[in-house]
């Protein structure tokens, strides 16, 4: 199945029915969203724009960046997805890296775009939007198109769809290369177990770039359902998104635990009732028990979902809540892997374990993405021939097989963390702090804080011994990293200590952190 | 009434102390981006949000609860200033 498919589907079976709504400010029905879709085609192709290619977006959720998006997938090119909000330096890493062909972009962004792109060997045909939300902001493109119709494209489900670049541990983002065949696998499953109908309305809160918004933006899609934008700034406060779930009545509500707690905590599972709500489905992090046990009570009766899955394989196991839930019960597990899918959870030495043995759980099936972009090496370690001679992914998580089968998530093999519902490589916020020509050296850790939730502290030697204020390092940080990167605290040492082998010695920093925080 | 800089400061205090651990007071500017650097996110904004209310005894509604108020400190001066 092609992704763009579901449109052209939902368009012939409920062309009048709302695809995209943008709160306050405007939506577009699945016939209007196909018709912009296929003239952003015909556009993109006009430009040079070709199967293979890659396509930059650089937009926050609106109707207009769900256009693109599919006027790229129908022109047989893959979408790059680039946080609007992040930094525009590692915008540029990735859109570079990517070598896109085009580039929507919201033109305030262009002034700094500009010189992160002239760089490139092939300067991409930059589609500069003056602004974003029901489809305006494509007005002047689609005008622009008129006249132009858009070829036949002979697609493959084995073109990429798109692209998401997930953090590095070398301080380099790197692209995973998801193809059509491997996303619609995870839509339809998502589908099977979700059982949407035209009737319901998604959240889409995630942002484009993360993974979550995959669920979002086709399930939505593929049943003719209605798909609302939660902005940003929405997202982010409990009062304005308690008031948009209740005014565009979703019935399917899919984000990061954090952003449930903050419904909870800002006391708006207390003031509306949510009647149209029937499924809450979270990932991303360990929903803390307590405080799903406060979500629980506040919304009775609806099913909740765990669902667990690196950005590589897409969402691979899932656990739907029994309700009620044993008062005994310590931890969600993750649950079962996907029917869809196979896994495997092996020891240090790639062997299986034993029963309810902990190990590095392995995943295979349609899901699993093709590898990072042009890097084969990252791709002979990401990869793995299990005893069955199946090609496996190493998500790098330790998981152990409770007796009833359902999966326990124990943390990751590597330095690799989950904060406000993203990956972080430690190792990549090491790398920006390293750059610094102040900071001799920098180790970061992470350890659970009982009110904050993960704490990450970065550990520095200043280059003569000095200091340097937090506040700086902060405003350096957010030149090059995302918020949700920056860390909690910085301290300055004299020297960081080492193991007997000469390394960072990590135990111990992480310990006196975490005994800081007591 | 409060003026400009008490009310500044005041909020200013309480980030200070509560988000950041003490460090750094004058380094934090009134026009220091605070959900860019890390230091307001949806939880701490909360925090932020029912102190002003507890403080001057007011309501910050949902639409006002946003970047254009809440982005700095600057910002924030200016939000609880044109409710008083």
């Amino acid at each position: 199945m092609l992704l763009h498919d579901y449109l052209a589907q939902a368009a012939a079976r409920n062309p009048a029915g709302a695809a995209v709504v943008d709160p306050g400010v405007g939506s577009v029905t699945y016939a209007e969203l196909d018709a912009m879709s296929d003239t952003l085609c015909a556009l993109l192709q006009a430009r040079g724009v070709q199967r293979g290619d890659r396509v930059g977006v650089v937009l926050h959720k609106s109707v207009d960046s769900v256009a693109s998006i599919y006027g790229i997938l129908k022109a047989g090119a893959a979408y790059v997805p680039v946080d609007a909000d992040g930094p525009m330096t590692r915008a540029g890493l990735i859109l570079r890296d990517s070598g896109v062909r085009a580039l929507f972009a919201e033109a305030k962004l262009m002034g700094e775009l500009d010189g992160q792109l002239s760089e490139m060997a092939q300067a991409p045909a930059v589609f500069a939007l003056e602004q974003v939300g029901a489809g305006a902001g494509l007005a002047p493109f689609l005008s622009e198109a008129e006249g132009l119709s858009r070829q036949a494209v002979e697609h493959a489900e084995q073109d990429l769809a798109y692209m998401l670049y997930t953090s590095g541990s070398t301080g380099r983002p790197k692209g995973a290369m998801i193809t059509h065949a491997n996303s619609s696998s995870f839509v339809d499953w998502a589908h099977g177990v979700i059982e949407p109908s035209e009737k319901d309305a998604f959240s889409a809160h995630a942002p484009f770039h993360f993974d979550l918004s995959i669920l979002d933006l086709y399930v939505s899609c593929k049943s003719a359902a209605k798909l609302v934008i939660i902005g940003e700034g929405v997202g982010r406060q409990a009062g304005a998104l308690g008031e948009v779930m209740e005014q565009e009545g979703i019935s399917i509500w899919y984000s990061a635990p954090t952003i449930l707690r903050m419904l909870v905590e800002g006391g708006e599972l207390d003031r509306r009732e949510l009647p149209a709500l029937r499924t809450v489905i979270f990932a991303g992090e360990v929903y803390p028990i307590d405080a799903f046990r406060e979500l629980m009570a506040r919304l009775p009766k609806r099913a909740f979902f765990n669902f667990y899955g690196p950005t590589e394989t897409n969402v691979c196991t899932y656990y739907r809540v029994p309700d009620p839930l044993d008062p005994e019960v310590e931890a969600l597990p993750i649950g079962k892997v996907c029917e869809n899918l196979g896994g495997l959870v092996v020891d240090l030495d790639d062997k299986p374990v034993k029963d309810g043995e902990e190990g590095e759980l392995w995943i295979t099936g349609p899901n699993v993405m093709q590898g990072y972009f042009q890097l084969e090496e990252r791709n002979a370690i990401a990869f793995q021939t299990g005893p069955d001679g199946k090609r496996y992914y190493r998500t790098g998580d330790l998981v152990v097989e409770r007796e009833d089968g359902e999966l326990d998530f124990r943390g990751r093999r590597d330095r690799m963390v989950k904060r406000r519902g993203y990956r972080v490589e430690l190792g990549e916020i090491e790398a920006c702090l390293n750059r610094h020509p102040e900071i001799a050296a920098a180790a970061v850790t992470a350890h659970q804080h009982a009110e904050k939730g993960l704490f990450v502290a970065a550990h520095m030697e200043h280059v003569d011994g000095g200091k340097l204020s937090g506040i700086k390092l902060r405003k350096y940080c957010a030149e090059h990293l995302p918020p949700y990167m920056i860390p909690d605290a910085f301290r300055f040492m004299e020297a960081l200590p080492q193991t007997s082998t000469h390394k960072i010695d990590y135990q111990r920093l992480a310990a006196a952190e975490a005994e800081r925080s007591k | 009434m409060p003026d400009t800089k008490e009310i500044h400061n005041k909020i200013k205090e309480f980030i200070v102390d509560e988000l950041l651990g003490g460090e750094d007071a004058d380094e934090l500017e009134g026009d220091t981006e605070l959900v860019r650097t890390g230091i307001l996110d949806s939880v701490s904004t909360l925090r932020v949000v029912a102190f002003i209310e507890g403080e001057w005894d007011m309501e910050i509604e949902t639409h006002e609860a946003n970047l254009d108020n809440l982005g700095s400190l600057d910002a924030m001066t200016k939000l609880v200033e044109s409710k008083l």
